[in-house]
């Protein structure tokens, strides 16, 4: 479970978040959707602790991030934007190397190491070094990093990026099974499509603010538009920052 | 601070620098180039001290000065007549300096005033500079000769144009001379371990902010310490490397060295070379820890290559400066890092063995500061600044 309560930050003269309160629960895949600039980078920080709200709480489970960072981190498995690989590791050395930063060593770490291949069907990629991956075997990597741990909580920024239809529905198919497995999953993207068909539930961040949130259903309701991308766009009520 | 998130970070940055070959290549070019280097320099010198002994001068109207030529040839220089002096400096390579005396010659020699004598010669040929200064020497002996004849012939002791009689008194050993000569190996010592540490340092600090890797390693739960202490400690055994391959490298090479032709019998023994080694390695973790606290503030790869390039000058100013300046050795020269380094790698050149303490009062100020310098860079690592990229 992920909570955001009125959580404010300010980057010189630019408010990057103002007053965002949102709520991802557990067993359900929450979209969040802004355009470039709408506060989405310093409200993941936040969740981090890389990044320190001016004021509010940010809450992963039962720990304040501001309190307890190290114990929030355990619990998320984040998968960064541009996947954020060594290229000069394989696999199965960055799974170790993070593995072993959440504590993971000998046997237990080598088990965990096997069972999140299994999971993500990442098997052959192991021993292979990242240098000469596709997107998407990239993308296996950094997911395998995310989920090692186990963690209650995974949020992913922008993973579909680059991928080719096979990699991406093989990752959607990766994103229901965990949900269903009870974990809370937070998912940004721009591919409208892809939110409509994952998203439990959908955030829409615009000028570091939450604008609107509900069901897909109830956002295109809301907006009185029949396509998503037509409600996102009158509920932001700008076409800026959509082009990338 | 956790030890094993400080190991898994050690492990993963040794791989990862293993494979990069530019850091690899950084150090094996150092401890080849320096070497070779020195070798190159000091075969030249060593050729040009025992340079051909005769030298032939195209020369134009010498003859006009009874007894020059006769005087130079003492001095293994021969006069050869040409009717061009230019043209056959000019044109022959082998000839790079002329004498070419003035016309009226005789006459003013008889009439007591000085005769004009040009040395003909390119000042931007380096050969013909020591040729000139060979010859500018032997002409000045004649001089003399000249003038103590004249002033004799006018009944006046020569001793009363000689007011100064200079004589040198050398006083160094012979190890002493050979530390001046190897005093340039300094500098390559003390910048080993900086070669060493630099392009790791880049890779795994300014590189890995770059390729936005920090921001994942930092969402883990690890403290900056804990990462900062991991890659440390891998920069620290590359420059450790670096600094015991290069003084391995000049030990190799060293004895080989024509210092015999230079006057040098002295060379140092394999114990003098293991004590370099210790100071030029004990420079490792504060090489490391310096370039990674200048490296923190880059955001690319250009940006670091840039500040650390000029990490370089630190040591190179310092051994320079306590070169050319000499001071009396005092208790701060003996504690500040590289100033104590540059003074212990001195004092082991001239078998002078610097004590035990010597040594712990040079090496732990310089290790202490690393400590230091490794918890500036963490907190570095601790701001909100650090996710910033280009």
């Amino acid at each position: 479970m992920i909570r955001f309560d009125q959580v404010s930050k300010t980057f010189g003269q630019v408010q990057a978040c103002r007053a965002v309160s949102l709520h991802a629960p557990d067993g359900q895949i929450t979209g969040v959707l802004g355009p470039n600039g709408a506060g989405k980078t310093t409200a993941l920080r936040c969740m981090l602790g890389l990044v320190q709200p001016d004021s509010g709480q940010v809450q992963v489970d039962e720990f304040d991030v501001a309190r307890n960072a190290q114990a929030a981190r355990s619990r998320l498995g984040v998968l960064p934007d541009q996947f954020q690989l060594y290229v000069r590791l394989t696999a199965r050395e960055h799974l170790a190397y993070f593995g072993r930063l959440h504590g993971l060593r000998g046997a237990e770490l080598d088990a965990a190491i096997e069972a999140v291949a299994d999971r993500i069907g990442m098997r052959e990629l192991l021993d292979r070094r990242v240098q000469g991956f596709s997107q998407g075997e990239r993308m296996k990597v950094a997911l395998g990093r995310a989920m090692l741990h186990n963690p209650r909580n995974l949020v992913l920024d922008e993973p579909t990026r680059g991928l080719d239809v096979m990699a991406a529905r093989a990752l959607r198919e990766v994103l229901l099974r965990e949900r269903d497995a009870g974990r809370c999953i937070v998912f940004s993207s721009h591919v409208m499509a892809e939110v409509a068909a994952l998203c439990d539930r959908v955030i829409i961040l615009a000028g570091g603010r939450v604008t609107a949130e509900g069901t897909p259903a109830e956002l295109c309701a809301q907006a009185g538009e029949p396509e998503l991308e037509d409600a996102f766009v009158a509920l932001i009520g700008t076409t800026q920052g959509l082009a990338a | 601070m956790n030890r094993h998130q400080t190991l898994a970070v050690a492990i993963k940055e040794a791989l990862d620098a293993m494979r990069d070959r530019r850091s690899l290549l950084a150090v094996a070019g150092y401890v080849l180039m320096g070497p070779a280097l020195i070798w190159l320099s000091f075969t030249a010198l060593a050729e040009r001290e025992s340079m051909p002994s005769t030298l032939t001068v195209p020369s134009l109207g010498a003859e006009a000065l009874p007894g020059l030529a006769a005087a130079l040839k003492e001095h293994d220089i021969v006069l050869e007549a040409v009717s061009d002096v230019r043209a056959t400096v000019e044109d022959d390579p082998e000839r790079a300096l002329g004498l070419q005396v003035v016309d009226t010659a005789a006459e003013d020699l008889a009439a007591g005033t000085p005769v004009r004598v040009s040395l003909v010669l390119d000042e931007s040929d380096t050969a013909a500079l020591g040729a000139k200064r060979r010859l500018q020497q032997a002409l000045a002996v004649w001089a003399q000769e000249l003038t103590t004849l004249r002033v004799i012939a006018r009944g006046v002791a020569p001793s009363v144009v000689q007011p100064l009689d200079i004589q040198t008194v050398d006083l160094s050993t012979s190890a002493e001379r050979a530390a001046l000569l190897l005093g340039g190996f300094q500098v390559f010592l003390l910048i080993a371990a900086f070669v060493g540490t630099m392009n790791v340092v880049i890779d795994m600090v300014a590189g890995e902010r770059e390729r936005h890797s920090l921001e994942i390693l930092l969402a883990q739960p690890v403290s900056p310490l804990a990462v900062i202490t991991g890659k440390w400690l891998v920069a620290t055994a590359f420059g450790l490397l670096c600094g015991v391959l290069t003084v391995a490298a000049l030990a190799a090479i060293i004895p080989r060295l024509p210092l015999g032709e230079l006057g040098l019998a002295h060379v140092p023994g394999l114990g003098g070379f293991g004590l370099m080694a210790v100071v030029a390695a004990a420079l490792a973790p504060f090489a490391a820890s310096f370039q990674m606290v200048a490296a923190s503030f880059a955001r690319t790869f250009k940006e670091a290559q840039t500040y650390l390039s000029f990490s370089f000058m630190v040591p190179m100013f310092v051994a320079m400066g306590v070169q050319l300046l000499q001071p009396e050795p005092q208790l701060w020269m003996q504690v500040t890092p590289l100033v104590a380094h540059q003074q212990l790698l001195d004092q082991i050149l001239r078998e002078q063995w610097p004590s035990l303490s010597s040594y712990l009062l040079g090496l732990t100020p310089t290790v202490l500061l690393s400590v230091l310098l490794v918890g500036v860079a963490a907190w570095l690592h601790g701001r909100e600044q650090i996710l910033k990229t280009a």
